[in-house]
């Protein structure tokens, strides 16, 4: 690492000055609040509309403007992609100028305490004892036992040195977050560069092997065909859908391979594509089932009824049809308007709900149900290929796992020096922590009052 | 018992704890001050019952969904995070003020969520795209994330008010070194959350909407929060910046956390406008 430090700053002036300015974290500072307020403007102006839609939006000066700076498409613009590589060469930068010092932090050679720790130290704790040795060294181990792992103990010039640290790996969270958000990126690159979007359009029993891409005439070309065997949604009383999942059959060669059902938060992975359950669409009503419910008999007749078809009721000289159909109705879930027929007497309208009875004819002799109907739906599946998903989700769990080692961990050190003289030992104590110093300082202070050590 | 009545008690619960914490900061009392943080127990417990009850009762009528869902349960989620952090971070700081503006943000965000005509207290069922395991992990580290920020915004505005050093009610405030801390404390802890409630919010929608990222208003506005965040920490960590230019920091944080949490859904239109 140090030969890329030289290699990077160079000797000359010039080469150093900018290797300097991408390694400063006042770079990373300007490129934060530069980022966070251009995003802005991405959240107030649409994203990714039509052209035409925005030239309705804003006056024409105002357009122009915007369009210049790619402000339609902001967050790809090349503008916005060059302060994200900026970011990343500030990233690189600096954590290469970093490494040297934090290998010497976690390195055990540096875990060696000169006596100038005992006077530059934050906590430093000294007192007078006329115990002999023995005991204070025992009362110092176990003061120790209760930060860290057992304590070194050296003897240098007459002098007793005691040292113990722990969680010296937090030194590592920061060079983790910066190597987690450089995966993210490139990542994110990949998967721009050799990866696409599209979707696919399918009804019951219809195989494709096109997927259809936005703004691309000629779409993409699979090797292998998508077969929709059965698509199936499932509504709350309320007519919101519940679930909604496409059963699929993939074929290679015309020959079924894999089955599987795609749903909401469930896709399908095949050969480095994601298939997604995205939409849906009601292409036809296959039949309707109507309850009769014959009030003088009390019987109860389930009819099937065919769009524009009549059906006629048991025991009398009428019949019920649908005369229309609304998947939604007022947002109480599908209804139907129903049509009486009875010879010699005008036709009755009404609209039954599903699930709410009604009643019709003159004689009031029916009460009718919708109950359900039988639909041929759209599935609108969305694929995906994106060879940098996988690099991405490594930066992810990075990223969590290095702002927590840097954040919330803090290498905390301890120092503890004995000098034995004439008229009794004289024992030092240094701590320091790299994070919430003064909470470590109050523990320090309190459990060496414990170990009578204070 | 229903948990909406059980929350409208937690309501006047966190506003008597607020009062006990003003009075105890206003006449220095010890006592008051630990019998102010017994109350807040009480109601923290009661609000967590009413949530388990709220949990338990979507299993009996069908819906069957963490109670993270929808804005009434987001807006109760968001007071009881701040409870948590309140009581958590009393292990170390007893500031009857900090405890005071704590137990308030609390009551409001309750009181909102009981009293707002716009807030239905309905168990909701859930759409097909947040019905996913990620629900929980997700919602929780962001509203946990946004009551840290809340705590850093109520220290921080403190420390501004001490910087005047005049005042009879200046000198009763906490000294600026402590104002400093919990602030930085409190934003470490929610970075570290917030950084989660991203990251778990991507992968997510990578399995919803099967892409991790789209610059969707929320995602953008939780990425503008995270930058904010981010500058203080590295402003303070390594350029030692101290003082007036951290509190703004956090201040304009906590603005880009509300932005976040109700601008995105009542002025911008996204993905995210269910909550």
């Amino acid at each position: 690492m140090d030969i890329i430090t030289t290699t990077l700053g160079g000797t000359d002036g010039m080469g150093k000055s900018i290797y300097n300015f991408l390694a400063s974290v006042r770079l990373t500072i300007v490129l934060f609040l530069t980022l966070a307020v251009a995003s802005i403007f991405g959240t107030i102006i649409q994203q990714g509309l039509p052209l035409e839609r925005y030239e309705t939006l804003y006056s024409p000066r105002m357009f122009s403007i915007l369009e210049f700076f790619d402000l339609f498409d902001m967050y790809h613009s090349w503008w916005f992609i060059s302060l994200l590589v900026l970011l990343a060469m500030n990233i690189t930068a600096c954590t290469i100028q970093r490494i040297p010092a934090i290998r010497r932090q976690i390195a055990r050679e540096a875990r060696e305490a000169d006596d100038s720790v005992f006077t530059d130290s934050r906590t430093r704790i000294a007192i007078h004892s006329d115990d002999p040795l023995p005991v204070i060294e025992e009362r110092t181990i176990s003061f120790l036992k209760a930060f860290g792992p057992s304590p070194r103990i050296t003897r240098r010039d007459g002098k007793m040195y005691f040292f113990c640290e722990r969680w010296r790996w937090a030194k590592l969270g920061m060079p983790l977050v910066h190597l987690s958000v450089l995966l993210i990126l490139g990542g994110a690159l990949i998967g721009t560069i050799w990866g696409f979007t599209g979707s696919m359009t399918l009804i019951e029993g219809q195989e494709s092997n096109m997927i259809f891409r936005s703004g691309d005439d000629d779409g993409v070309t699979l090797d292998f065909s998508v077969r929709c065997d059965r698509f199936t949604v499932d509504f709350y009383p309320s007519g919101m859908p519940r679930v909604f999942k496409t059963d699929v059959t993939i074929l290679e060669n015309e020959k079924p391979v894999l089955s599987d059902s795609i749903q909401v938060n469930h896709p399908l992975f095949y050969r480095g594509l994601k298939f997604h359950q995205s939409t849906y669409e009601l292409a036809a009503v296959k039949d309707f089932t109507i309850d009769a419910r014959d009030q003088r008999t009390g019987e109860n007749h389930r009819l099937t009824v065919l769009p524009m078809k009549k059906a006629s009721l048991p025991g009398v000289d009428a019949s019920i049809a649908v005369g229309r159909f609304v998947p939604n109705f007022e947002g109480q879930g599908p209804a139907v308007l129903a049509v009486y027929i009875e010879p010699g007497t005008p036709h009755q309208i009404f609209w039954l709900p599903r699930n709410r009875p009604s009643q019709a004819g003159a004689t009031g002799d029916f009460i009718f149900t919708f109950e359900d109907f039988d639909g041929l739906y759209y599935s609108g599946l969305q694929i995906r290929k994106d060879p940098g998903v996988n690099i991405v989700r490594a930066g992810f769990i990075l990223i969590v796992v290095g702002v927590a080692l840097s954040l919330m961990v803090s290498r905390q050190r301890m120092w503890v020096r004995v000098e034995t003289g004439e008229g009794g030992s004289r024992i030092t104590v240094a701590a320091q922590a790299d994070r919430n110093a003064a909470a470590f300082e109050e523990r320090i202070r309190e459990k060496a009052r414990k170990a009578g050590l204070a | 018992m229903k948990d909406t009545y059980l929350i409208s008690i937690v309501t006047f619960v966190y506003f008597f704890s607020a009062f006990l914490f003003l009075t105890a900061f206003i006449f220095r009392s010890d006592r008051t001050n630990r019998g102010a943080a017994v109350i807040t127990v009480i109601g923290f417990i009661t609000q967590t019952a009413a949530i388990i009850l709220r949990w338990v009762h979507s299993y009996h009528i069908g819906y069957g969904h963490a109670p993270l869902a929808n804005f009434y349960e987001s807006l109760v989620f968001f007071s009881w995070s701040i409870t948590v952090m309140l009581l958590f971070m009393r292990k170390r700081y007893r500031g009857s003020l900090i405890g005071a503006v704590s137990c308030f943000f609390a009551f409001l965000l309750l009181a909102y969520a009981s009293l707002s005509g716009r807030v239905a207290g309905e168990i909701e069922p859930l759409i097909p795209a947040l019905q996913s395991n990620w629900l929980i992990s997700h919602v929780m580290s962001s509203f946990l994330a946004y009551a840290c920020f809340a705590i850093s915004f109520a220290t921080s505005i403190m420390y501004l008010v001490k910087r005047q050093e005049v005042g009879r009610f200046v000198s009763l405030l906490p000294d600026k070194e402590l104002l400093d801390e919990v602030t930085y404390r409190m934003i470490s802890i929610g970075f570290v959350l917030l950084t989660l409630g991203i990251v778990t919010g991507a992968a997510w929608a990578d399995m919803a909407w099967g892409r991790y990222w789209g610059w969707d208003p929320k995602e953008t506005w939780s990425f503008i929060t995270w930058l904010i965040y981010g500058t203080y920490l590295h402003a303070r960590v390594t350029r030692g910046w101290r003082g007036l230019r951290m509190s703004l920091l956090a201040i304009i944080g906590f603005a880009a956390v509300i932005f976040t949490y109700l601008g995105v859904n009542y002025i911008l239109a996204g993905l995210h406008s269910y909550m």
